[in-house]
């Protein structure tokens, strides 16, 4: 008799565990999906990508910058859109600093916030997978946190920026060298 | 006691004579009686007649014929008795007889003594003057002769130092020479005794050595032990070399440590060993001191 | 006078001679010898009835004293015989191989449909039995049981307490280039990989999983929400909580030795810093507060300390801090001083060394840092290895690495220097492994 209870209670544990199990992972599922592939970025500029060239855009940018107000901001619009397309800066390694690129790349971005404000930039930052696990999820911090600081140096309040980690835990590619490593460590910017 | 004899010597031979007689008379009615008066000696066995059933009647006629003849043999033995009683109360009375004459011999005896003492005294009184004269001149003459003598004891007592002293410083030389001889023998001995152990000394290095070799190949020490572990074991050996008992005196703190020491002697058992019994008595009993983190 | 002198020492030192040479005990030094791993053999176990054995523990237990590092078991060709717990043993035969110990065993079923399982461990020099043991068990616990065996041999061998009956939490990811395609698992199983039973399935990453002292909760990281958030979870019944999802990073949990507060890494108030979270209560009590990045915290064994991984001197070092009952913090003082990159540092059981990562020739190795003496030991071979967690006895260390690509779970001996064990994968890349503390019955 006592042998039953014990059988019907270890029979019930069993099954809450494994409903607790696959209802947390359906929960998961359900709530987390999230798109990488710059859906969201196109959800409100539908039609309007793919204008320009990634690899001009920072000396462009250079060059518009005395134009006029108005033609100014229709032009911002336009290529503030395509620098949208820009959602990766890369980092040198075990370096939170933005070379000059990512500079550019943020500015563009800085532009776009201010023109609507209500919008939120998530701040995310990767690392390459050599070091420890903790540190680097800090270290991915502090790279999104330096991108936010430059894009707070320019007007950008803290409340319009999201700021999160993935540390090595989201790597781009699973590769185990340099060049795999260069494109892990990286923030992406999303919308 | 003996001048008592003396003087009463009648009486105590008369004594003495009534005595004897009374033992031989008792001794001389003996012989004929054996059977009755056994005298037992320690260890003396008594014999036992058995009785044979068989023999029953034959046996008990043998007792009826003993029976009869100590029977006789009793009745002859009372008649002796009886006898023997008349002659004693006859010679009593002829002691008796005796003591009294002796007796009055006696007196006669001791009153002769004393006149012939009496004599004797005056007469040795007499002579004692004599002597003390005598003895006296004797003294003088001695007394010049004693310190001649003593003159001449010293001069011969010097010569006899003289003499001693010669034979000591003799026999000490000869003391000295038997010393040294012995010392050379005993360091002869001993030079023999040291090449010996020189010797075998050499051979208890090479065994050494060999059984440390031995040992060392097989022990096996626990892995990550701490380095400055020690532990002495205590080993006897069979003259075989192999490993009769180990004990450990002194341990290295470390559990593991100690029972791979102890392994290792038993992993290595037999033991190289000298065949020469008397250096192998050296190695019957082994302290082993495993120390190897020392260096 | 001099001659009779001479004479008489000459005598008495002959006699000197002898007579130590008759009376003396021969004292010999060893200091030779090697060090290796014990060779131990474990004959199959019997098994009477029909069919195959439910399992071979005869095999589960050479598996764990080989991933010991300190034992060297034979291989069941270069056993001599297959004795069993009654027949006679043929000695001599036994000690040509070498071995210095020897296994016998049988498993039986009885009429309750039970298991009997009874083992002898025998020294092979003296033929004495050292220990043996019966176990009356489920067909279920049969894997335990042989566990529990090799904790014995091992306690009886090597004098110190056996770790195979316990458990290893880790994370498995089927790595799809795909970020959306991947399933990140949470699963426990036994010490040397089998058993395998799954505690937390996501599409979105889980780290840092952490025993609760008890053995009965796991505390880890989940992306589930897009960010890192600590949780607790129960084991047996799989319920669990949230107890950290702050602003910013909420991560490194681990447990203090009484089981009631929980180290974290927390980036609310703007910085990467330590914290202690107070269980019951909820109370949160900041530990560092330094511009740096502070994180990985440990708790020392006697619950008065933390190590923890910190850049303020320009790169990760491993520094230490005191914190008493009542909360007081002392001040953080700097542990490691050589290399370049020194992180993950966790203390042994008996606090006086830490398991870290280090960097060394570019590559990531395991590294023991002694505490009294400062040197850094380095334990692992490869590059990428990282995770190091202690067995409960100290004895054993568990990390991730890396091989051809694949991440897998390494054990070896913090003694020896015996190759490491590779654990058991099924699929997938491994990683973060966290030991469990000994079973209770």
């Amino acid at each position: 008799m006592y042998l039953k209870k014990i059988l019907t209670l270890f029979i019930l544990a069993i099954l809450t565990f494994l409903t607790a199990c696959t209802s947390i992972s359906d929960n998961s599922g359900d709530a987390v999906v999230e798109d990488r592939t710059g859906n969201s970025a196109e959800e409100g500029y539908e039609g309007q990508t793919g204008a320009y060239n990634d690899s001009d855009m920072g000396q462009e940018l250079g060059v518009t910058e005395s134009m006029d107000i108005d033609a100014m901001s229709a032009a911002t619009n336009a290529k503030a859109q395509s620098s949208l397309l820009v959602q990766t800066i890369y980092f040198d390694y075990d370096r939170i600093t933005i070379n000059a690129q990512g500079q550019a790349a943020l500015n563009t971005h800085a532009e776009f916030l201010s023109l609507n404000p209500d919008k939120i930039l998530v701040i995310e930052g990767h690392t390459d997978e050599q070091g420890t696990r903790e540190y680097n999820l800090a270290l991915g911090e502090r790279r999104s946190m330096s991108v936010a600081d430059f894009l707070m140096a320019s007007g950008i309040p803290r409340e319009q920026l999201e700021i999160r980690s993935y540390g090595e835990e989201n790597p781009k590619l699973l590769n185990h060298n340099e060049a795999a490593w260069q494109v892990n460590r990286r923030v992406e910017l999303l919308y | 006691m003996l001048n008592w004899i003396r003087e009463n010597s009648i009486a105590f031979t008369f004594a003495v004579f009534f005595h004897l007689l009374l033992f031989s008379l008792l001794f001389a009615s003996m012989p004929e009686d054996k059977a009755d008066n056994i005298v037992f000696k320690k260890g003396d066995i008594v014999q036992v007649t058995a009785i044979n059933m068989n023999n029953y009647m034959a046996e008990v006629n043998k007792i009826k014929q003993q029976k009869a003849t100590e029977k006789r043999q009793h009745e002859a033995l009372q008649r002796k008795k009886i006898a023997d009683k008349k002659k004693k109360k006859e010679a009593l009375k002829k002691a008796q007889q005796e003591k009294k004459r002796k007796q009055v011999e006696k007196k006669k005896a001791e009153k002769k003594k004393a006149e012939a003492k009496r004599k004797k005294e005056a007469k040795r009184k007499k002579e004692a003057k004599r002597k003390k004269e005598a003895k006296r001149k004797k003294e003088a003459k001695r007394k010049k002769a004693e310190k001649k003598k003593a003159l001449e004891a010293e001069k011969k007592r010097k010569i006899e130092k003289k003499r001693q002293a010669e034979e000591k410083r003799k026999a000490e030389k000869q003391r000295k020479a038997n010393a040294e001889h012995q010392a050379e023998l005993k360091r002869q001995s001993a030079q023999d005794e040291a090449i010996r152990e020189i010797r075998s000394k050499g051979v208890v290095k090479r065994y050494v050595a060999l059984i440390q070799q031995k040992i060392e190949r097989n022990w096996r020490q626990p892995l990550g032990s701490p380095k400055r572990l020690e532990c002495k074991i205590e080993i006897v050996l069979a003259t075989n070399g192999r490993v009769t008992s180990v004990e450990v005196i002194k341990s290295s703190g470390n559990l593991s440590f100690d029972r791979s020491v102890e392994n290792a002697v038993r992993r290595a058992s037999p033991l190289p060993v000298p065949t020469d019994l008397f250096i192998f008595k050296k190695f019957e009993v082994m302290r082993l001191l495993f120390d190897p983190g020392r260096f | 006078m001099y001659r009779i002198k001479l004479n008489i020492l000459l005598i008495s030192y002959v006699c000197l001679l002898a007579s130590s040479q008759v009376f003396a005990v021969l004292d010999v030094e060893i200091r030779g010898g090697f060090q290796s791993a014990s060779p131990i053999a474990i004959a199959p176990f019997s098994w009477t009835q029909s069919g195959a054995i439910p399992v071979d523990i005869a095999s589960v237990i050479r598996s764990d004293l080989a991933r010991s590092g300190v034992f060297s078991p034979l291989e069941n060709n270069q056993l001599p015989e297959r004795p069993t717990m009654t027949s006679s043993i043929n000695w001599s035969r036994w000690k040509s191989t070498q071995a210095e110990n020897l296994v016998v065993g049988q498993v039986a079923r009885n009429k309750q449909g039970n298991f009997i399982v009874e083992f002898k461990l025998l020294d092979i020099y003296t033929g004495k039995t050292s220990i043996e043991y019966r176990y009356n068990v489920k067909s279920k616990h049969l894997r335990r049981v042989a566990h529990q065996i090799s904790d014995k041999i091992y306690q009886q061998l090597m004098h110190t307490k056996g770790a195979f009956d316990t458990l290893i939490a880790y994370v498995v990811v089927n790595n799809n280039i795909n970020a959306n395609k991947r399933v990140y698992t949470l699963a426990v199983a036994d010490s040397d990989g089998y058993a395998e039973q799954i505690i937390l399935r996501s599409k979105k990453p889980i780290m840092s999983p952490a025993w609760s002292p008890d053995g009965q909760k796991l505390a880890y990281v989940s992306f589930e929400k897009n960010r890192s958030v600590v949780y607790i979870q129960q084991l047996k019944s799989g319920q669990r909580k949230i107890v950290a999802q702050y602003k910013g990073i909420n991560s490194a949990p681990d447990w203090s030795p009484d089981g009631k507060r929980l180290a974290m890494t927390l980036s609310k108030d703007g910085n990467s810093e330590i914290y202690i979270l107070h269980i019951a209560s909820g109370v949160l009590q900041r530990i560092t507060n330094h511009h740096a990045i502070d994180t990985a915290a440990s708790w020392s064994p006697d619950g008065r300390s933390l190590v923890f991984t910190s850049d303020r001197a320009g790169k990760p070092q491993i520094y230490q801090i005191t914190v008493n009952q009542q909360g007081r913090v002392g001040k953080a003082k700097r542990v490691t001083y050589l290399g370049s990159y020194n992180a993950g540092a966790s203390f042994s059981p008996d606090g006086k060394s830490l398991i870290l990562v280090t960097r060394n020739k570019g590559g990531f190795r395991v590294g023991r840092l002694d505490l009294n003496t400062r040197k850094t030991q380095l334990l692992t071979l490869s590059h990428l290895d990282e995770s190091p967690t202690f067995s409960p006895n100290g004895k054993m260390v568990l990390y991730a690495t890396e091989l051809r690509g694949r991440g897998i779970l390494e054990a070896i001996s913090v003694n020896s220097n015996h190759a490491p064990q590779r654990l058991r994968v099924l699929s997938g890349d491994v990683r973060e492994p966290a030991w469990s503390p000994y079973r209770s019955r």
